[in-house]
């Protein structure tokens, strides 16, 4: 603190009427000339607009003021608007102080007319309190933090794609990051997409070129700005905005990419066969194989977990490009920043509607594959017991979504999913019968309702109903009962039943999230910093979100929330720093006793002890203040939100207790 | 010249006056420049206090209207009062009588334990017993704490060397830790350790998950106790920037142990994280708050 008398002035806001229909708001302005240093008090109709801002600045000279406390919103919403306004006048930004009365006040008190005066009361006590607490603030300066043009991407779905993409066309360099060994994720299991009814291996397009242009191997394994790193993980994950660093897990390959010629003499060689799980089992494949036909890096891998190691490959191959004893491998990258888009799981729906006991019960995505051109039934529709065309089709919505006991959310694609293979099927396969169980359909957004006329036209069944049982009999048809909760049931026999699984957090979402300091949301998706105003941000700076990885999304959305946390990633290197303020965690080092309890707790990793005693990362620190509750010597501060502001925050709330009462 | 000192018990055991005569040689050296006018337990004391007192000390924490009024007549001679041990610098161990209400205890000694029962509560000739346990700067204004329960010699007889060389004696600011010779781990301990088990020899006692008050109380006892591996219970009081020694260690703790710590039941935090401070913690605060309810 200065030596001399703080200055104080106090702007107290209508909000329109969102303050002033609770809260006698001249009465509160009056009241705060009375409290201690302040010398200056008044209303306005909106302090955060240009016109508001310019008084506050205009009485900032006119009465010499050294602190401006603002009583109207959330600190959340103008907290920055007015740092910036004290600072154009000369004010340092913590020398302004907050003290909300709409969220915490008004609004909290606007149903109950008779709490109004009372309501009054309360935000002249926040008023005092905020008043003495700026009387102990202090200058706070801030620091700058270089970030290198170099961003990871984890995950190479639609959202990775495109964010990756962009990021390169901006001249960034990237470290795109895939776990699986072939890119593309989910939608390369789609074989053409609603909207577009376009081949899912091939969105998004690169602007500029409409087709097969995202995973071709010319677009994204031979820009030199992008470094594609297959069959790997995150292991270890550490820093802040601009160093990040990451320690990359990649299991071996078997087969080195650069050498191999695409002959194919290995797979044909390889004695071992296993279940393909790209197409969920419906044909088999080597213990050397291509994830897929279309699969990039285009290069066969080798699954250790079923490979003998007979060696036929090894021979067989004749340029000597695979390695049976391949090791893992791992590597170290530092980078300015992050963009998670690791996307989602399809719900297995075990035990629900004869699934994973029936085999004519799958799932849509299952069904994507049947019906794939590229699929192992040609895109012959055909039901798994026999391999026959089935004549009757059923459908169930929200299996596992929307539903209490599985997930609470809605998975957003599956009414558009079901739309569009009934409409497939109906188109080529006209004699089946195809019905749609829902609990509602919810078709949003362009061209979708199209989807649902066509259907309507070509004969697809909606039935609204609760399916309560199904039953399989013996020709492998399924009977499915509706129970129409009056006491009546009703019977649908089908042969081929699909079921529109929930979409999920990925696996390994949970491990990731402790990894990389992410929250989750209650479903287990990572939460964005804000749902509206900061979608693809997170709690961490320089760690942002594209994609399913955040909440159901389709293929446009993630697409566009992949550009969107490209384009956000890209602002901190593009100005190659950012500037962090210093309220931050402090720490005395004379008293440290170097217990390394806040460095057990910090979330962001911020603390690291050196010689005995810790020190704080003030770029990655956030300022929560666990440190320094948990601090047993009292050596941990956190600037602007000092023990001493806080209890002379409280004793100003607490002055006038008894007064009031009356 | 000579200084005129003068000394005084209030609830407490005594054992800080024994300190003081502990100092030993020390002692007869001091008393070439001291005149000690008034100390019940060295000289007879049956006189009202006398006049013209440079410094007192004061031992024991206020319990009864008797200690308040005696406080107040020693602060009206004396130009020094010095809150002499745990229980008048802090409330001391007296100072968990404030987990029960006082008249309940009166009732409970005087109807309810063996000897006692059916007695009386005495009112006549007995001073009145005050709703709570205070320390000394609760009643009087206070210039100096010596804290420690009891305080060490050395440093009694170094504060009053200090004091007569017209000085003003400094407490150390920092922790019991800066003095203790164990060696930290610089990973939290993996659970709470009781306080029978025993420990492993040179290493943080804290760090091995024993309770020790080390980080949040007053150096200036050479760590005597963990030095000998016997955790600290913090006789000394609040360090200098801890606020409360009893809620910022159950702070720390919890966040080592959340779920051994939040099933404390108050009692036991309170002889615990608060054992000679309880009647100047905020810990009271929610007893309080509890029987509101």
């Amino acid at each position: 603190m200065t030596n001399e008398d703080p200055r104080i002035g106090v702007f107290v806001c209508k909000c329109g009427t969102n303050i002033a229909k609770v809260v006698d708001v001249p009465e509160v302005a009056e009241y705060a000339k009375s409290l201690p240093n302040v010398v200056y008090a008044g209303w306005q109709i909106f302090t955060c607009s240009e016109e508001g801002q310019n008084i506050i600045k205009r009485h900032i000279k006119k009465h010499k003021l050294s602190r401006v406390i603002v009583a109207s919103c959330s600190p959340k919403l103008h907290e920055p608007t007015f740092r910036r306004t004290v600072m154009e006048a000369g004010i340092n930004p913590f020398y302004f102080e907050m003290v909300n009365i709409r969220e915490q006040v008004s609004w909290a008190h606007m149903k109950q007319k008779d709490e109004y005066a009372e309501a009054t009361e309360k935000a002249k006590d926040l008023v005092r309190a905020g008043v003495y607490r700026a009387a102990r603030l202090e200058s706070i300066g801030a620091t700058t933090q270089k970030v290198p043009p170099v961003c990871m991407v984890i995950g190479a779905g639609i959202a990775g794609i495109a964010a990756t993409t962009l990021l390169a066309d901006n001249g960034y360099e990237v470290h795109l990051v895939e776990r699986s060994p072939a890119l593309g994720g989910k939608s390369a299991q789609l074989g053409f997409v609603f909207m577009t009814d376009t081949c899912g291996v091939c969105v998004p397009p690169r602007h500029g070129e409409m087709a097969r242009k995202c995973l071709s191997k010319r677009v994204i394994l031979n820009d030199p700005k992008i470094h594609v790193y297959t069959q790997t993980e995150v292991k270890q994950f550490s820093g802040y905005i601009g160093n990040f660093q990451a320690r990359l897990h990649s299991q071996p390959r078997g087969v080195d990419i650069e050498t191999c010629t695409l002959c194919g003499k290995c797979m044909e060689v390889c004695p071992v066969e296993v279940p393909n799980e790209h197409d969920f089992g419906l044909a088999n494949r080597k213990a050397v194989y291509y994830p897929f036909p279309q699969a990039v890096p285009r290069a066969p891998v080798i699954d250790f977990d079923s490979c003998t190691k007979c060696g036929k490959c090894e021979h067989a191959c004749p340029v000597n490009a695979i390695n049976l004893d391949e090791k893992f491998k791992e590597a170290d990258i530092t980078v300015g920043t992050v963009i998670v888009a690791t996307g989602f799981d399809v719900f297995k729906p075990e035990g629900l509607y004869g699934y994973g006991e029936y085999p004519n019960v799958i799932t849509q995505l299952m069904l994507a594959r049947i019906l794939d051109p590229m699929s192992p039934t040609d895109g012959q529709l055909l039901r798994i017991s026999d391999r026959k065309l089935p004549k009757r089709v059923g459908m169930i919505q929200c299996v596992g979504s929307r539903d209490p006991n599985y997930y609470s959310h809605c998975s957003r694609v599956c009414c558009q999913v079901a739309m569009k293979h009934a409409v497939y099927i109906k188109e080529h396969w006209p004699e089946t019968e195809v019905t749609i169980f829902y609990k509602d359909i919810r078709l949003q957004g362009k061209e979708y309702e199209r989807y649902y006329l066509d259907a309507q036209r070509l004969g697809v069944k909606f039935y609204r109903a609760d399916i309560a049982e199904v039953e399989e009999d013996s020709g492998k048809s399924l009977k499915l009962t509706v129970d129409h909760h009056n006491g009546t049931k009703e019977s649908f026999p089908v042969d081929l039943l699909v079921l529109s699984a929930a979409m999920i957090p990925a696996k390994g979402a949970k491990e990731l999230a402790r990894t990389l300091n992410l929250e989750v949301d209650l479903d287990g998706f990572f939460r964005e910093y804000h749902l509206k105003l900061a979608p693809v941000d997170t709690t961490t700076d320089g760690i942002y979100l594209a994609g399913a990885c955040s909440s159901p999304r389709d293929i446009a959305e993630a697409s566009f929330m992949g550009a969107a946390a490209a384009s956000h990633a890209a602002i901190p290197m593009s100005k190659g720093e950012v500037e962090v303020d210093l309220a931050k965690s402090i720490v005395d080092e004379s008293l440290c006793i170097g217990c390394a309890n806040c460095y057990a707790v910090c979330p962001y990793s911020a603390i690291y002890m050196e010689g005995g005693v810790a020190k704080v990362i003030e770029v990655a620190c956030k300022g929560c203040g666990i440190c320094v509750v948990e601090c047993p010597a009292e050596a941990i501060q956190l600037r602007h939100y000092r023990d001493k502001q806080i209890f002379y925050q409280i004793e100003g709330l607490l002055a006038n207790v008894g007064a009031s009462k009356k | 010249m000579t200084v005129r000192i003068a000394t005084m018990g209030m609830a407490g055991c005594s054992g800080c006056h024994i300190a003081l005569l502990d100092t030993g040689v020390e002692l007869l050296n001091l008393l070439k420049d001291v005149e000690l006018v008034y100390s019940y337990p060295i000289v007879d004391a049956k006189n009202p206090i006398p006049p013209n007192i440079d410094v007192a000390l004061i031992e024991g924490s206020i319990r009864t209207n008797h200690d308040k009024e005696m406080a107040k007549a020693m602060r009206k001679q004396a130009k020094f009062v010095i809150a002499f041990g745990a229980c008048s610098a802090h409330g001391g161990v007296n100072g968990l009588a404030n987990t029960f209400d006082a008249q309940e205890g009166v009732e409970y000694v005087y109807h309810k334990t063996l000897l006692m029962a059916q007695k009386q509560v005495p009112s006549e000739h007995v001073p009145q017993i005050l709703p709570e346990n205070l320390r000394l700067s609760d009643v009087v204004k206070v210039d100096f704490i010596i804290p420690g329960c009891p305080p060490h010699p050395d440093e009694i007889a170094q504060i009053i060397t200090t004091l007569l060389a017209g000085e003003t004696p400094k407490l150390s600011s920092k922790s019991i830790c800066d003095e203790c010779p164990l060696e930290r781990l610089t990973e939290p301990p993996k659970q709470l350790r009781r306080i029978h088990e025993i420990p492993e020899q040179g290493i943080c006692l804290l760090s091995q998950g024993f309770l020790c008050m080390g980080p949040a109380t007053r150096a200036g006892c050479g760590a005597e106790c963990t030095r000998r591996l016997m955790p600290c219970t913090g006789c000394r009081g609040p360090s200098e920037t801890v606020w409360d020694q009893g809620i910022v260690m159950l702070d720390a703790l919890a966040a080592m142990e959340k779920d051994e710590i939040t099933n404390f039941k108050l009692s036991r935090l309170a002889g615990t994280f608060a054992r000679y401070t309880y009647a100047s913690s905020k810990l009271d605060n929610l007893r309080k708050g509890l029987k509101k309810k």
